[in-house]
């Protein structure tokens, strides 16, 4: 069970090369003290295996028997379905009356809401006496072999003919006798639906919670799901099958209300803290007077219920003081792995970072991995454990490593979690963020700093070799600007290695040569593909600079109004908007942002054409200047711009904020200049689409 | 001489044929109580848009097909003309939905042969259409309507605000979608049922638009489940007044009081909804005046556009959130 924490938006359909930020990660639920696979259908997987052991352990047979629905009663006889294939072929006589009966069933359960043939009048009404022979024909069954599924079959039809009270009396009177099996389950679970459905709700929900039916527990507890819910349960009957789901269920909402109750947002409602203060309070009180009471065979799940939610409370010494004890306690050997998994998440929260402390975490990791179950590609096999791992790890020890002051732990458990993840891992993310300086600490502290076990063992999962070293420095060089520092990185990045990289499809494709506000060069992401690249176009792209700004310093006049002109070009064309953003960047998207420590590209560049527009007197060279500053300004037009309504006159105006978007004002020098007599304007002036709409604005 | 001639076919399409008061009815089930039959005799309702069933994208099979078809309890009252209607999710244009187009067609026509429902002539298609999938979308209506035509009938489609700047649907008209029209995430500001700022940016189109068009505004409130500032989920008609679950704060606003489970309105999955103690439930309720105004706004920008109004959706608990003046007003101005 998850819900999601973190919804910021995410440019998914554009992300380029890397997929990096806006992190949708869910806050895991930690308290789990039944299996989550118990949430799924109870019957089916063991259902299918009788198949699978019947067609002689294929596997296939799975997928079989769950499209036996597709089956047409009159072509049974041919049917390739694997099951009536090698029913056929061993002659088995049984078995094959019992799959003709069951495919009968299949197809006139009513289940065809979902199909485009859409039954006609005679269809329904052959249905209903189909369904009436089926069950006639499964009651009629004498032999020992297929006897549960028979019985199965008769309430089955009894159920979707909604004759209720026939499968209460069907069970009661006989099927309940029959031999305990996935159909007599089943069965059961059908009988607990009838008399669901006919008024007798608390019968129902005990038959579902002790057949394990947590799906259906859920839909029958949905009015008992809180604390006075826990409370009537337990006063009827301490043991009750539902107060496993009741009490993991009540943990698991606190939890979630408390992780969306960092948002200040909520804590305006001061009802709403008070509530949910007070239900903590409660339910720890009444945790404690079960476990006096000694009525309960699990107080390891009550135990470590209050410990977590003292943790939530913020009482940590209690906290730590019952999740500790739990572990002690009666009860499933998951009651008591829950609570450990819960203490090593709440342990953090009091920490201090010592190697006693280091040495305790290395070896709760380590058991985290076992219980999940991780193959070598970090799969685990009990996806509940690799919650507790990602949320120990991401929400409480990477922050305590910063609270710590300790940030290359931080980056360095980032790696281990993700495995040292190249790509869209938070890890990379971290260490695309870094600054030059940081990064190349954090690569110290990897090579030479780690101070204890646990630190050393976290590290060996965060390689970072030299070629990446020098081409992640380089590229932080560039986006830094620091163009002259960052060639002697680029320098010794061979190739074959950024050819291997998400960027080479751009990089092998766009120039940033070319004059971006008068040819965009667009590529459609949905072709990205790795292309191998002749040139490092990062290495050129810093020494192009370097040459230029030796140029400009030792130029004056046109010559030199013309180079702060290209210059303009370059460092746009860098940017996180520009066509090239891949110099500087390993990933873009259309709600890309400036980064931390980047350059202002985009600023510098208009800051360029604003002077070199400013003193020349080249005509030729000033409508570019005004045009490619007008050009930058767009990017916030459809910003800045309001319309307006008059709801009386029926009629709109346009304002625009030119207090938050005073580059705004470009386009009105662009719109001076196009309406000017005698200026020569250029086609790319006269008909740009956004100094039209921008005049129609000021009309 | 010069002849200049000016050619100006534009009025010829502002309404649609055959205009008459009418519903959406948009439940699983038909079924009508007397305060909805009252409802249909009093504003002399003559069309009922009915929806049959929705079209998914199957995820198993990553097929196409219907979900949540209509069970016919009812019959429908003698007079109204019905006028099946297919929600189709976005998602499946883009999962080759020229392929469906004859499924669809012979799967309508099975549904009122097998339900009696007569005198239908006309099919429509809802389905939020993008930029992305408007070739394909379009593509898929024109095979509908050659199909329909084969049969007399035609076709029509529901159009969404943000739909008028893009080219017209190739149907015979366009019903104008005046409800839903906000930011549910948002809702605390505007009402994400209708408000007038979020039609604003849109009326500049209406006049020019190619299509015959109609008008649908809506008469249904809805209890918005947010955490904190967050929407979260559509409750469906729960009971607020429960002071044990929910504890009223005003304007319209409830604080969970204990945790509940409640079922998904927005999921067509036999889901759930947590409310958690703390949470908070905001009912929102379309205003008259606003309405009003609306409708006022669009048939000055286009008028005929409000020959024919639709009401969604036929529900007994809608109905009474306006008064039989309100009513009046919009069918009869």
């Amino acid at each position: 069970m998850k819900k999601y924490l973190i919804l910021s938006l995410l440019a998914a359909a554009a992300l380029q090369a890397w997929a990096c930020g806006g992190w949708v990660r869910p806050n895991y639920y930690m308290f789990s003290v039944f299996n989550r696979d118990m949430m799924k259908d109870p019957f089916a997987q063991e259902t299918k295996q009788y198949w699978v052991d019947y067609t002689g352990g294929d596997e296939s047979a799975e997928y079989s028997c769950d499209i036996l629905d597709m089956v047409k009663p009159e072509e049974f006889d041919k049917s390739d379905n694997l099951i009536i294939r090698t029913a056929r072929k061993r002659g088995d006589t049984e078995t094959l009356n019992y799959l003709r009966l069951l495919v009968k069933y299949l197809n006139n359960d009513g289940s065809d809401d979902s199909e485009w043939n859409y039954p006609t009048k005679e269809q329904l009404a052959q249905r209903k006496s189909t369904l009436q022979q089926v069950l006639k024909q499964a009651q009629a069954y004498k032999g020992t072999k297929y006897k549960n599924q028979y019985a199965l079959l008769v309430m089955r039809c009894n159920m979707t003919a909604g004759n209720h009270q026939a499968n209460i009396n069907y069970w009661e009177k006989s099927a309940h006798r029959l031999k305990d099996n996935v159909y007599k389950r089943w069965m059961k679970g059908i009988y607990a639906g009838a008399l669901y459905n006919t008024g007798k709700k608390d019968k129902a929900c005990e038959i579902y919670a002790e057949l394990g039916d947590m799906t259906s527990i859920k839909y029958c507890m949905r009015k008992k799901r809180n604390l006075k819910g826990i409370k009537e349960e337990y006063a009827a009957n301490p043991n009750s099958h539902t107060l496993i789901f009741l009490v993991q269920d009540f943990v698991n909402n606190t939890q979630e209300t408390l992780d969306n109750g960092s948002d200040p947002e909520i804590m305006r409602y001061v009802e709403a803290t008070g509530i949910y203060e007070n239900e903590m309070n409660d339910f720890i009180d009444f945790a404690g007077k079960v476990l006096a009471e000694k009525k309960t065979k699990s107080p390891a799940m009550w135990e470590a219920a209050r410990g977590f939610i003292n943790y939530m409370a913020g009482n940590q010494d209690d906290a730590i003081k019952q999740l500790t004890n739990a572990q002690k306690l009666d009860g499933t050997q998951r009651m008591r792995d829950n609570a450990r998994a819960c203490l090593m998440l709440a342990s953090i929260k009091s920490a201090q970072p010592t190697n006693e402390y280091f040495d305790y975490m290395l070896g709760e990791y380590k058991w985290l991995e076992q219980k999940a179950g991780y193959d070598k590609d970090h799969y685990a096999t009990d996806p509940h454990y690799n919650d507790v791992f990602e949320r120990v790890t991401y929400d409480a020890l990477v922050p305590q490593y910063y609270h710590w002051g300790m940030p290359n732990q931080a980056t360095a458990l980032l790696g281990m979690a993700s495995r040292n993840n190249e790509y869209s891992s938070e890890y990379s993310c971290q260490l695309d963020s870094l600054s030059s300086s940081d990064f190349e600490g954090f690569k110290h502290y990897l090579d030479n700093g780690t101070s204890n076990a646990f630190e050393r063992w976290v590290a060996s999962y965060c390689e970072i070799d030299n070629t990446k070293f020098n081409d992640m420095m380089g590229t932080k060089l560039v986006r830094e600007g620091e163009f002259q520092a960052a060639i002697n990185y680029l320098e010794q990045v061979p190739l074959s290695y950024i050819s291997e990289q998400g960027i080479s499809y751009y990089m092998a494709r766009k120039d940033y040569n070319k004059v971006i506000w008068m040819k965009r060069q667009f590529l459609s992401f949905l072709n990205e593909e790795l292309t191998p690249v002749t040139t490092n176009a990062k290495l050129q792209y810093c020494r192009d600079m370097v040459a230029l700004d030796n140029q400009i310093a030792n130029s004056n006049g046109e010559v030199r109004n013309e180079l702060l002109y290209k210059k303009a070009n370059m460092l746009f064309q860098a940017s996180h908007k520009g066509d090239c953003w891949y110099l500087a960047h390993y990933q873009n998207g259309v709600y890309a942002e400036k980064l931390r420590s980047e350059y202002d590209f985009i600023g510098t560049a208009r800051r360029l054409l604003v002077a070199a527009g400013h003193d020349t007197e080249n005509i030729d060279l000033k409508q570019r200047c005004i045009f490619a500053q007008s050009f930058i300004a767009a990017e916030s037009f459809g910003y800045c711009v309001t319309s307006v309504y008059d709801w009386d006159s029926k009629k709109y105006t346009y304002t625009f904020d030119n207090e938050r978007y005073p580059h705004i004002r470009s386009l009105e020098l662009l719109l001076d200049f196009v309406n000017k007599d005698g200026n020569p304007n250029a086609d790319y002036m006269t008909k740009c689409d956004v100094i039209k709409v921008f005049q129609q604005y000021n009309n | 001489m010069l002849i200049v001639v000016v050619v100006c076919g534009c009025k010829e399409r502002k309404a649609i044929d055959n205009p008459k008061p009418a519903v959406y009815y948009w439940r699983t089930t038909f079924g009508l109580n007397d305060v909805e039959r009252q409802f249909l005799h009093d504003y002399k309702v003559g069309k009922m848009y009915v929806r049959y069933f929705d079209v998914v994208v199957d995820s198993k099979s990553h097929e196409l097909r219907p979900n949540a078809t209509i069970t016919f309890n009812d019959s429908v009252p003698a007079g109204i003309e019905v006028i099946p209607t297919i929600f189709i999710v976005n998602e499946c244009v883009n999962h080759n939905i020229d392929t469906i187009a004859q499924l669809l067609v012979d799967r309508v026509l099975q549904m009122n042969e097998t339900h009696d429902i007569a005198g239908v002539k006309e099919l429509q298609i809802d389905c939020d259409w993008t930029a992305k999938t408007q070739d394909a979308y379009f593509a898929f209506l024109e095979h509908v309507r050659q199909l329909l035509a084969e049969k007399g009938m035609r076709l029509s489609a529901t159009i969404r605000l943000h739909q008028l700047s893009m080219k017209a649907p190739p149907v015979d008209y366009g019903v104008l979608m005046m409800y839903n029209t906000g930011d549910l995430k948002n809702s605390k500001q505007r009402n994400p049922i209708l408000d007038k700022r979020d039609v604003e940016p849109y009326l500049k189109y209406l006049a020019d638009y190619s299509l015959p068009l109609c008008a649908a505004y809506p008469n249904f409130g809805w209890q918005l489940l947010f955490t904190g500032d967050k929407f979260r989920d559509i409750l469906y008609s729960e009971d607020l007044s429960d002071t044990t679950l929910y504890q009223p704060v005003g304007n319209g606003k409830y604080v969970v009081v204990s945790s509940i489970d409640l079922p998904n309105y927005l999921s067509s999955n036999s889901t759930y909804t947590y409310l958690n103690a703390g949470d908070t439930v905001m009912v929102v309720k379309p205003d008259a005046s606003t309405l009003v105004q609306v409708h006022d706004a669009l048939s000055h920008e286009r008028p005929g556009i409000n020959d024919q109004v639709i009401i969604y959706h036929l529900n007994n608990s809608s109905i009474n959130n306006y008064k039989p003046g309100d009513y009046e007003k919009i069918f009869n101005p």
